[in-house]
Parts: C-alpha cells; structure tokens; sequence
C-alpha cells in the first residue's frame, strides 16, 4: 500500500538507486525496494539516487541502513502488487514469518530501527516496530514497563504517583 | 474534603457521565489521585529517544493494547500520561479492539459504597481478591451474601449497604437482569452503582429510582482522556 501505482509499471522493476549512511557507506538496491521510503519515493520519482549521485542519509547509520533495506527487499515485490491482493497464503505466512524473526533483535538496535522506519516513513516498517514495542508493555505493570524499556529509575514522587494510579484503578492491574 | 473544590475539579468526562448528579460520586473517585503540589511536572522525560509521534503510533497499534494497557502505560511515566489522555482520541482512533475474548474478561471494576454519612465512595475492586467468588475474603465482605449466582454474580452487604453486581459480558448488563437482582436482594435501595471495563470504554450504571436504570457509558475516549488530569492547568495540553 505504501507504494502507489507510479512505482509499478514502467522500468523502474530494474533500475538502481543508491543510498549513502551517515558514516558515508554506500548501499545499492533496486527503486523499487527503496521506494518503500516515503520520504526517498518522490525523490527516486525524479531520478535521484541513480548513477554515481546517491542519495544521503545523514540519520541512519550503516547498520541500521542494511537492516531498514533488508526489510524493504523482502517486502517490496509485495508492495509492487498494491499490498498484494493476489499474494498466496503461503507468501503471506512467508513475510509473517520473516516480520517476526526481523524484530527479534536487542533493543537498541530495535530502536535505532524505529528511528530510521520513522524518518524514512516506511509505512509497513513502522508499523512491524511498534507493534513490536506495544508487545513488549503489553500486561505489564508500569514499574515493568519503566525497566522493560530503560527508563531511569522513578523519583520518589513519581513512585507515589505510581502505587496511587494502582489504588485507583485496580482493574487495569489485575 | 472541600466539596467545591472536588466539584471545580471534575473532569469534563466524568460530568458527561453523571449529569444528573451533583459530581461528588466521581469527584470523590479522582480527586485522591494527585495533589497540585505533585504536579511539578516540566520535565516530563522518559529518556526514550522517540519522538511524540512514534509512543503514539505505539499505543494506537492497531489491536494490540487493550485499554487496561494503555491505563498502566499512563501510570508509568508524565510524558506517557500526557500523550495518552491529550491524544485519546487519536489513540483510539486508530488502534481497533482486538477479536479475542480476552478483553471481555471484565469483572466488575469497583463499586460504590454508601457511608452511613455522605456521598458513597467508589470502592475500585481487585478481582483477585476473589478467587472463585469466594467472598468471605475480607473483611469488607464479611457480612456479604451472594444473591444470584451463575453467569451473574449479585453479592449484597446489607450491613454495608454495597450491592455489587459482576458479570463476564457487556450485553448481560441489562435492565432486566438489574430488576430481578432488586427484587431478590431485599432492602437494598442504596444507591449502587456498577462500572464494568469493555473493550470499547468503561460503563456505569445506577438506579435512577427503584425499578428504573440509567446507564451511561463513558467511551475510551473520554476515559483516557480523564486519566489527564482535572484541567487545573500543569498537564502540557
């Protein structure tokens, strides 16, 4: 879905595009693959990125580039078919299969990636990250939450704001 | 408490569920929640490296939290609190209520207990406390007896004047089913009040007079976004 019709039809199946990470690594991949970035579409659209150009990223670094394009590889011919209407059950359950071994990663790479999928406006990418996130506070308790994602330790003042949240609204704690 | 101050600080859902009432009921329920002195509240980082838009786009994620999540997550930090209930409608816009039944556990959340002297108190219920519907667990309950029992579960404390009503679904909670628990529980024209959490907001209902129920719902929406604070300024809106 996130790639409209104007990415489909004509050559551009083929064409190269380049990428550049912040510590000046160049990476190569088709437009159509790239072309899952919002934020890269328009410019790809007008022929950027092609020959010895590329097109900088001074956000993303290297490692989280190789991993943003990873995905967007492996998810691009589906995208190509307008989110794949025609897709088989087993495509489906193979993109699923590879969405759930993506995001099993340490943390901050998780969230170098939630910045990238974010700044690159990767539509399906950014929805695969936060669910990953919304998954790891799912039924947890606030404290959890807090250490589950690295929060500084509460003040005093926040830990009583905490138990009396929980007196309040015991239902939410069960 | 000063019972002006509770009513100027009741928030805009709570008035929209009880209009015929004077507010005391829910202001009761909230006030204790914060004092203004703990609100100093400027620097409300989490240490997170996101930006607003992407907690949103994770709480709103699409069938994934359920609103008692998304309840704890404005428990954990300001920041979250401030998101969630100035975005509740975004929030809840976009997230859906996932299939399972799992949501629809919902016991009842709390009730409200009529004091020999003023207003009743919400009384919030932690349904673990019951294990089984054993109910001589505290005592609270000591002089309770349940009345109905099955899919239902009516338990009344004459002593204590709490009528407590839990049930496991939403379309259970039906005026008829109210009626037959007064008719059965005698002497219980105690106001009473039941809350229950559903997927799609949390419902309240009392007797408007015997034999004859209001019930209001207070949506998602409006629930989270009441978990914001009373308007008295300090919360970032």
């Amino acid at each position: 879905m996130a790639a409209p019709e104007s990415g489909d039809g004509n050559n551009g199946a083929a064409r190269m595009v380049t990428l550049i990470s912040s510590d000046n690594t160049r990476f190569e991949v088709e437009a159509a693959a790239a072309s899952l970035s919002q934020t890269l579409q328009l410019t790809i659209l007008d022929g950027g990125g092609g020959g010895g150009d590329g097109i900088p990223l001074p956000n993303v670094d290297s490692a989280t580039l190789s991993k943003v394009l990873e995905y967007c590889i492996k998810h691009a011919p589906a995208a190509a078919n307008g989110g794949a209407p025609n897709a088989t059950a087993v495509d489906r359950a193979e993109l699923e299969r590879f969405d759930n071994e993506f995001v099993n990663i340490d943390q901050s790479v998780l969230y170098s990636l939630i910045m990238a999928a974010h700044n690159l406006e990767i539509e399906g990418l950014q929805s695969l990250v936060a669910k990953k996130v919304a998954d790891m506070i799912k039924g947890k308790s606030p404290m959890e939450i807090r250490r589950t994602l690295g929060f500084p330790d509460p003040t005093p003042e926040e830990q009583a704001e905490m138990n009396a949240h929980m007196l309040e609204y015991g239902w939410a704690y069960e | 408490m000063p019972r002006a101050q509770a009513a100027a600080r009741k928030n805009a859902a709570a008035a929209a569920c009880v209009p015929s009432r004077d507010g005391g009921w829910l202001s009761l329920r909230t006030s204790k929640r914060r004092n203004p002195s703990s609100r100093t509240g400027h620097n409300d980082d989490d240490g997170l490296p996101f930006s607003d838009e992407i907690l949103l786009a994770i709480f709103a994620c699409s069938g994934v939290l359920s609103l008692a999540d998304l309840v704890r997550c404005g428990a954990t930090c300001r920041r979250w609190l401030r998101l969630i209930s100035t975005e509740a409608e975004f929030i809840c816009r976009r997230s859906s209520a996932p299939p399972s039944a799992s949501r629809c556990t919902g016991l009842a959340v709390g009730f409200f207990h009529q004091m020999p002297e003023g207003d009743p108190r919400f009384i919030p219920l932690n349904t673990s406390r019951f294990p089984s519907f054993e109910l001589e667990a505290g005592e609270m309950f000591r002089a309770a007896r349940v009345v109905v029992q099955g899919v239902h579960l009516l338990q009344a404390s004459e002593r204590s004047g709490i009528i407590l009503f839990i049930t496991s679904r939403y379309d259970q909670l039906n005026p008829s089913n109210c009626l037959y628990a007064l008719d059965t529980g005698k002497k219980m024209a105690q106001p009473w009040m039941i809350v229950d959490a559903l997927p799609d907001g949390i419902c309240w209902w009392w007797p408007k007079s015997r034999g004859s129920f209001h019930g209001y719902e207070m949506d998602r929406v409006d629930f989270l976004a009441s978990l914001g604070g009373r308007g008295d300024g300090g919360n970032g809106a």
